[in-house]
């Protein structure tokens, strides 16, 4: 069964364009498995219409099955997988997920050697009724019964207590990881503000375990990123910019050791504002043209002290140096040279970019929904930010992202606690009491008689609810 | 505040007496029924004490502090347990000083130590001490409390606010002048302003009290400090507002004197995201949204909590100008628009031009990347190492300076092993950037050891074995030739060791591209033995084309060996000009033939007419009338003489036009046909330029 929360890379890295490329063939084939379903309603097992589906069916299966020992699709929450990937589905195709579930299928696995007769027979077993199919021992038994060796059914599984149990253990390491990020930023700027070395060996440890965390449970460290510690934002950002640039680094399939240097950089692309005088930093006031001309500076303080400090790749001190300078070459500081910014620096400004727009919401309260910082992110693609970057990392933290509270049309409150492939379906955990105590996820892909059960309405204030959204990401 | 603890033996013996009656009375008032003997004896016993001291002086007055009583700030059987409670109990209770007047009778004692004795749960409940004592009718006896001190401020003058501190004493004074009888309302209670201003401290640990108030847990207590104190200004703005800098100073003063975790945590995390709530709204207001915010940048800068009395004191006036309400903004339920929905589904696909730029970014991060990157990064970082932020670190710029060069040495061995020559480039340009006098030797030791000759003789090792036109061969040739000064003299040498035909024609090709730049090297190295190594340094000059290289060449000029003679005519002609040609005509009596015949021919070509190429020639040629020439070299000079002569060399030539009868004809006729041709060509030019 796919880990339906996770990302994980186990088996060996795919690139992202291969893994988007794998989703595509994986959708296709899913596609031709729905038309040959369909087919088998119409058409009688001989009829050339029918047969041809299974062919095309075949091919693609064929395909998929060229660089693995099975293929397995299964059905979670109304979400359809490929092994570990979330594959998009119109809304049309929706109706078939609701169908197959419905027949107590949650998953199927192609094996090598699969004949086009296989997928007739199969097809043909699938016209039954639920209630037939059930009546006659499930789907399993039956496609078992029929001599079907080359395909084999998983029945439908819930999200079960164990998955629970999982989440509250990664949710909690994810938790303590956080502490100790802020802790061990707080130790950098120490360090950097006496003149003392930076504890560099702290800072990778740190770091391996986000790494770590993030490829175990994306949503529960980039979940803590959107609360905001109100008492230590100062320190939180830089440890939000580094979990935001992991997340992204997994997100886009980068090597381990890639990702880990882009925490890093994430983590210390402020370390120059220790260098900027206190009287500006400090001054209870607006700033002079000046005095910004100074603060301007801290990217390049950064880089210096940066490209002193052993034991750090040097993209730390190129993204320290680079992560105010815009997709348009504009921003600051000025360069020579005609290279724009280092793929790293891009990540990490994007971070940076986003913690501050959502800290406006959640920190200083400020009256703008959870899709603001999106929908400015959105806008300065192309300008500010470059715009496949943006693409990609809303779909990872979601136009909802984790931490949101929607009204949705059944009346519930849901707050959004995973993102599927449907950015506007989150998975979210249904708020019933308000006390941190529920612990009913749904999906928002999940349908009934062919409709979706819950669709989100309106995002809403936690303010205003006074719920403490806290307690359910901590 | 009080002052620090003094010695107990300063006290007056009956001053301790005195206070440990007080404190047994209120202990004993405490733990036993009025109908019980010790009540009424311990309390007696303190009147007597009191009435005793009250005979020589005006009133009796006693400071609580937490850890005991206090007498003209000495602190009064400190050890004694039983002190200790008391005081403590007091203190928690607000009281902060006690003050006993004449006419005090026992039983207006008693009232008062009754009031005293009270658990802080009945304090509270039926409102302060003061007040307690005043609705009993003790009259005589007057409590200081935390943050209420009207009462002792009226009568008691004898330990009224403490000294000004610093240079902030004058204006102090003045300041309580004018706030006299000014007053706020806080929480209830009357808090004179001349007593903030007067003993901030005092009103910081007043306020912790009644924060304290709040709750068990921090948070609460440190939400209701930053209330009292945003109140506290707002009503400073209200009442007396010409006054305002002074007072916020006091009242950030006040928080100074706290302990310091409260006032770093009301500053970090109430102080200044009010500001920053204020400027954020401001900033939304004008419909900005530019990313990242200006303002966050700031925000997330303050790692530091070295706050200032003026900073704070700012801060302060800011959160109490505020509105207090907003502090909860919420955007309550907003709609999901339609088209979200579209933006949604356009995000989620990818087209292939999309998948191929995060193709790019999956790759990167890698060694060639990373080098290239950190390269580019470093040479950006140059011009700021020379100029520091901070004056005082203008010191240690060599050293950062030097620290940066150092890394882009280490780059540029690094570039080179992984043959990235354009970015090997890039560094080596680097190094010969013009910089300040005092990081010039730096830069210059960077060059020289980028020269090294080994790496030198590897690079062009490795140029040698590339196809000519190949961009590795371009951007390796760029880095030798930003390398000249330190490659030429290895060149030079490898050139003189090579045994290849070939391969010295690749290296002499590379000199020619190097040494362009290096004639003044190259110039110097003309004395060496080697006649081969010579004639290259002739040849490499020669192909610089530049007229300083003919001081060098005079040198040379009258060399014993003939090709290297051969090779200077040959680089003069290449050269050029009036410098050039002046030399070339000393070749004109070079004892080698040939050598005179391609001076006769390069004069022709280079010299400028009436210049001094002109006259050598036709002084060449009269030589030759006493003097045997080769017919050859003589027809050759008079063609020379044709194309540069003017009139002197015209009546020089008309005489040789003429067959002279006495000699034999066939060598005269061939001088005499170039001379027919050289009078009609300089005719001609000369025509032409009249």
């Amino acid at each position: 069964m796919p880990d339906d929360r996770n990302n994980t890379l186990e088996g060996g890295r795919l690139s992202f364009f291969l893994q988007q490329q794998l989703v595509g063939t994986a959708k296709k084939a899913f596609l031709q498995l729905a038309t040959l379903l369909k087919n088998a309603t119409l058409y009688p097992p001989a009829h050339p219409f029918f047969l041809g589906s299974a062919e095309q069916l075949l091919v693609t299966l064929e395909e998929l099955l060229s660089k693995r020992n099975e293929a397995s699709f299964h059905i979670i929450a109304g979400e359809l997988f490929f092994e570990t990937l979330s594959v998009p589905v119109e809304e049309s195709l929706s109706l078939l997920l609701e169908d197959i579930s419905r027949k107590g299928v949650g998953g199927i696995t192609f094996r090598p050697g699969l004949k086009r007769d296989e997928l007739v027979a199969f097809a043909s077993l699938m016209r039954r009724d639920p209630g037939a199919l059930e009546a006659q021992g499930g789907a399993a038994a039956l496609v078992s019964q029929a001599g079907i060796v080359h395909l084999l059914i998983h029945k439908v599984l819930p999200v079960g207590a164990a998955q629970d149990d999982r989440k509250d253990k990664s949710q909690k390491k994810a938790s303590e990881t956080y502490l100790d990020g802020i802790e061990t930023v707080r130790d950098i700027v120490t360090s950097a503000h006496t003149g003392r070395g930076i504890n560099t060996g702290r800072m990778q440890t740190l770091v391996h375990t986000m790494v770590d965390s993030v490829l175990e449970n994306r949503d529960a460290l980039v979940g803590l990123t959107s609360i905001k510690l109100h008492d230590e934002y100062t320190f939180a950002h830089s440890v939000n910019v580094a979990i935001l640039s992991i997340a992204m680094g997994t997100f886009l399939s980068l090597e381990k050791s890639q990702i880990a240097t882009l925490g890093i950089a994430g983590m210390l692309h402020d370390i120059g504002k220790v260098k900027i005088p206190l009287e500006i930093i400090n001054k209870p006031d607006s700033l002079t043209d000046a005095e910004w001309d100074i603060m301007k500076r801290h990217p390049l303080e950064g880089a210096m002290i940066l490209s002193g400090l052993g034991g750090v790749s040097k993209l730390a001190m190129v993204t320290a140096f680079e992560h105010h300078q815009h997709y348009d070459y504009r921003g600051y500081p000025e360069r020579g040279g005609g290279a724009g910014q280092h793929p790293f620096s891009k990540i990490v400004a994007l971070a940076d970019a986003y913690d501050a727009l959502t800290a406006v919401r959640v920190y200083y309260s400020i009256r703008k929904p959870p899709d603001e910082a999106v929908r400015i992110l959105l806008k300065k693609r192309g300008s500010v930010f470059d715009p496949v970057l943006v693409k990609a990392f809303v779909n990872m933290v979601g136009i909802f992202p984790i931490g949101t509270l929607l009204r949705l049309d059944t009346g519930e409150i849901g707050l959004v606690v995973h993102q599927t492939r449907d950015l506007m379906r989150p998975r979210v955990l249904l708020l019933k009491q308000f006390d941190g105590t529920e612990k009913e996820e749904v999906s928002l892909l999940e349908m009934e008689q062919g409709r979706y059960r819950r669709t989100p309405l309106a995002a809403v204030d936690p303010n205003a609810m006074r719920v403490n959204v806290n307690q359910y990401l901590v | 505040m009080q002052g620090k603890d003094r010695s107990i033996e300063n006290a007056p013996l009956a001053v301790q007496e005195l206070i440990r009656g007080i404190v047994s009375a209120i202990r004993a008032v405490r733990l036993y029924p009025p109908n019980n003997p010790v009540y009424a004896q311990t309390i007696a016993k303190s009147y007597k004490l009191i009435e005793g001291y009250l005979r020589t002086s005006p009133e009796f007055c006693v400071t609580v502090h937490k850890t005991g009583l206090l007498y003209n700030q000495i602190l009064v059987d400190r050890d004694a347990q039983l002190s200790k409670s008391i005081s403590d109990d007091l203190y928690a209770k607000g009281v902060r000083e006690i003050t006993i007047t004449g006419g005090l009778s026992e039983q207006e004692l008693r009232d008062g130590y009754s009031v005293l004795a009270l658990s802080h749960e009945e304090v509270k409940q039926k409102g302060s001490t003061a007040s307690l004592l005043w609705e009993r009718g003790v009259a005589h006896m007057k409590v200081k409390e935390a943050s209420l001190d009207e009462i002792v401020r009226g009568e008691h003058t004898g330990h009224g606010a403490p000294a000004a501190r610093g240079d902030h004493g004058a204006s102090v004074v003045n300041l309580q002048e004018l706030l006299k009888g000014k007053k706020i309302d806080l929480h209830g209670k009357k808090v004179m302003l001349d007593y903030i201003s007067g003993d901030p401290a005092g009103f910081g640990q007043a306020a912790l009290e009644m924060a304290r108030e709040a709750g068990e847990t921090r948070e609460l207590q440190e939400g209701r400090l930053f209330e009292i104190y945003r109140e506290t200004g707002r009503q400073m703005l209200q009442t007396a507002y010409e006054q305002r800098e002074l007072l916020f100073d006091a009242l950030a003063r006040s928080l100074f004197s706290l302990d310091p975790s409260f006032l770093d945590n009301l500053v970090s995390k109430r102080l200044y995201p009010e500001l920053d709530r204020q400027s954020l709204q401001v900033h939304i207001q004008e419909g900005q949204d530019e990313v990242p915010h200006d303002l966050h940048e700031l925000i997330s800068a303050r790692f530091s909590r070295s706050w200032t009395v003026p900073q704070v004191s700012t801060l302060l006036q800011k959160a109490a100008s505020a509105g207090a309400a907003d502090l909860t903004g919420s955007f309550g339920s907003t709609p999901i628009p339609a088209e979200l929905a579209e933006t949604a589904r356009e995000l989620s696909e990818y087209t292939p031009e999309e998948m191929e730029t995060l193709r790019m970014f999956s790759e990167a991060g890698g060694e060639r990347d990373a080098l290239q990157a950190a390269t580019a990064t470093l040479i950006n970082l140059l011009p700021a190492a020379q100029n520091p932020l901070q004056p005082s670190e203008q010191e240690n710029a060599l050293s950062a300076l030097s620290g940066i060069v150092g890394l882009l040495e280490d780059l540029l061995t690094a570039l080179l092993d992984k043959k990235d020559y354009r970015s090997a480039a890039a560094v080596l340009r680097t190094f010969r950037m013009p910089v300040a006098p005092p990081f010039r030797s730096r830069m210059a030791e960077a060059l020289r050891r980028a020269g090294d000759v080994k790496r030198i003789t590897a690079l062009v090792r490795t140029l040698r074995s590339l196809p000519k036109n190949s961009l590795d061969y371009q951007a390796l040739s760029a880095c030798l030739s930003l390398l000249d000064r330190e490659a030429t003299p290895v060149l030079l040498e490898m050139l003189a060791e090579e045994e290849d035909r070939s391969v010295r024609k690749v290296l002499i090709q590379i000199l020619k591209d190097l040494g362009k730049n290096q004639v003044a090297l190259l110039g110097e190295r003309l004395s060496d033995e080697r006649w081969y190594f010579v004639r290259n340094i002739v040849n490499i000059l020669g192909e610089s084309r530049k007229e300083e290289v003919v001081s060098y060449l005079e040198k040379v000029v009258g060399h014993k060996n003939f090709q290297i003679r051969q090779e200077v005519v040959r680089a003069l002609i290449a050269i050029g000009g009036k410098r050039a040609a002046d030399l070339l005509a000393t070749c004109l009596r070079d004892k080698d033939i040939d050598i005179r015949f391609m001076a006769i021919r390069g004069l022709g070509t280079i010299s400028v007419p009436g210049g001094r190429g002109e006259q050598e020639l036709v002084n060449f040629l009269r030589r030759g009338r006493w003097k045997r020439i080769d017919p050859q070299l003589k027809e050759e000079a008079v063609i020379s003489l044709g194309k540069i002569g003017g009139q002197g060399a015209l009546r020089f030539l008309r005489p040789l036009s003429r067959v002279k009868w006495w000699k034999s004809r066939k060598p005269q006729e061939i001088v005499c046909d170039a001379a027919v041709k050289a009078i009609q060509e300089i005719e001609g030019r000369t025509g032409r330029a009249r």
